[in-house]
């Protein structure tokens, strides 16, 4: 920027603004004069509950994690027995069927059938 | 004045000495940042108005100020946020509707006792004001001040490219609007 340079040279660059005398000299007695005190800030006080509360939750997700696995492993134990219960029962009716069938002889059969 | 500057931050973080640091902080800066807010605003009344807010508010938000940035720079940043809130609510409680924030700015400035410049000065001035204002911000840092891209970038936290643009555009319009006075 050539002509700009050529500006700077005609016109300069010292802003042409003046302040009151010793204004700066003055001006930092006149603000720290405004500034309002810094409230203290009050120290924090480890409560009890305060040093405990990591160790509480750590305890209180140990027993959450337990009791999940308890109450998944009862669900799963009880659904096992279920299941068993139902083959069984499903196996003393084959047993049942098979018993009956080997005591019906022919006779019986042609009997029920012209019945 | 790094070091200077590091001495002050480790202070400000005790609250026993944190008072006495932030009374360094204003003599060190007080006048850097005036003339910044001064650019800005052009009256010294405002512009006295405006520093004493920019310090308020730093002096408030204090605690926060964790020393990622430099000081300088937070403070800077402070100042120009604090200077364009002023002439938006300047622009806002005017009685009579301003139309272009520029003419108020150059009654503002023909109307200042505490201008202290010539004929040629004053015109250069008005050119100025008539730049919109992120071009002037940017304008007045690098000829007045003579800051490098980076230190504005820091401050305004625009890229270096986006304020080489603003710049070119700025003095263009500041060179047209001198032939054309001449």
């Amino acid at each position: 920027m050539q002509e700009l340079d050529e500006i700077k040279k005609i016109y300069g660059n010292k802003p042409p603004f003046k302040v009151p005398d010793n204004y700066f000299e003055q001006f930092t007695q006149n603000m720290m004069s405004q500034l309002p005190d810094k409230e203290a800030r009050p120290e924090k006080v480890a409560t009890l509950w305060m040093r405990m509360r990591p160790l509480i939750y750590l305890a209180a997700m140990f027993a959450i994690a337990l009791f999940s696995v308890n109450w998944l492993t009862r669900e799963h134990r009880e659904g096992s027995s279920a299941k068993a219960n139902i083959t069984l029962t499903e196996r003393d009716q084959d047993v049942q069927s098979a018993s009956l069938a080997m005591t019906v002889d022919e006779y019986a059969l042609c009997e029920y059938l012209s019945e | 004045m790094e070091n200077k500057e590091q001495e002050i931050i480790r202070k400000l973080q005790s609250p026993q000495t944190m008072r006495q640091a932030f009374s360094e902080v204003v003599a060190l800066y007080s006048e850097k940042l005036y003339w910044q807010i001064r650019k800005m605003v052009i009256s010294h009344d405002d512009s006295n108005d405006v520093l004493q807010n920019t310090f308020i508010k730093a002096w408030n938000n204090i605690e926060y100020f964790r020393g990622d940035a430099k000081l300088s720079t937070w403070l800077f940043r402070i100042a120009i946020n604090e200077s364009i809130t002023f002439l938006n609510k300047q622009n806002q409680h005017a009685t009579v509707p301003i139309d272009d924030e520029d003419a108020y700015l150059i009654n503002k400035l023909e109307s200042d006792t505490w201008f202290d410049g010539d004929e040629l000065q004053l015109k250069l001035q008005k050119a100025i004001l008539r730049l919109p204002e992120k071009q002037r911000i940017v304008f007045n840092m690098r000829y007045f001040d003579e800051l490098k891209y980076e230190e504005i970038s820091e401050i305004l936290g625009t890229s270096v490219g986006a304020l080489k643009a603003s710049y070119h555009h700025a003095a263009k319009k500041i060179v047209d609007f001198l032939s054309i006075e001449d």
